[in-house]
């Protein structure tokens, strides 16, 4: 065995243990489970948003980073809860969790252009609002901020459905 | 096919399992699956593709009819004595 090969085995070792190491108690039920597959998303988008109606203050940069932080807390327990399954190498799935994966990425795609059609009819009317009255609730630039949060949101949204649909785990009985 | 959706073909994986003495775990293995897709396809969630359900067959030396149908199966006991004792009602023979 090469030694790429070996690197790999041993990746894939490491991957698989950290799948099959048990949940946290608390992401032991359903409606919990699901709560998480909701708050991060909106929680980020929320402050994303919030960040980018602020003029470039102390307090825009902390909102900022704070978005930022929500973000990557969000993805790194969104993919604990769906136990990688997005995030994986197909070599590592079995053929139920490969249709389970691509069964959530069809709901995430939708979910994800439905998110960037709001975000931009609201760039459209807020645009307009500021042509018409001359107050924008973002600025012009700020958007970038919100296209950017939109990206950071939409990187959640498979691991998000996934959490979301995940049935009860098997129990570790044996017979 | 979702693990969220019941599947159409129904199983007696559990039993057959269970009368072998082997652990999910130990037949996912064999079979090279998750063991959960083992607990899934058992509890009715999940219907394996045709490969996987041949592997598992092929495991216990059964024909795929003998664990796999689209029909309901009948209880094991009911298909071991309900005809036996069907039998001996209508001979009055006594056991």
């Amino acid at each position: 065995m090469t030694s790429r090969q070996e690197l790999r085995a041993e990746m894939d070792a490491r991957i698989q243990q950290q799948r099959e190491a048990p949940l946290p108690g608390w992401l032991a039920s359903r409606p919990r489970r699901r709560l998480l597959a909701v708050v991060p998303p909106v929680a980020v988008l929320a402050c994303g948003i919030v960040t980018a109606t602020r003029p470039d203050d102390t307090l825009g940069t902390v909102l900022l980073a704070l978005t930022a932080v929500l973000a990557a807390a969000g993805i790194l327990t969104l993919r604990r809860a769906s136990r990688l399954l997005d995030a994986v190498p197909d070599r590592l799935l079995d053929e139920r969790e490969i249709g389970e994966r691509n069964a959530a990425h069809r709901v995430a795609h939708g979910v994800t252009v439905g998110l960037f059609a709001v975000l931009f009819l609201l760039a459209v009317a807020d645009g307009l609002a500021g042509r018409s009255s001359g107050s924008e609730l973002i600025p012009g630039d700020n958007w970038i901020q919100v296209m950017v949060t939109g990206m950071l949101v939409a990187t959640m949204i498979p691991a998000a459905v996934i959490t979301w649909r995940r049935p009860d785990p098997i129990g570790p009985e044996d017979y | 096919m979702g693990v969220a959706d019941k599947t159409a073909v129904h199983n007696r994986l559990a039993v057959v399992r269970a009368e072998r003495g082997i652990s999910r775990a130990e037949l996912a293995r064999v079979v090279g699956v998750n063991p959960q897709t083992i607990g899934f396809i058992e509890r009715g969630d999940y219907g394996p593709s045709l490969e996987v359900a041949l592997r598992i067959c092929g495991h216990f030396g059964l024909p795929i009819e003998a664990v796999f149908a689209l029909t309901p199966f009948t209880p094991m006991s009911a298909q071991l004595y309900g005809d036996k004792t069907r039998r001996d009602t209508q001979t009055g023979e006594q056991r």
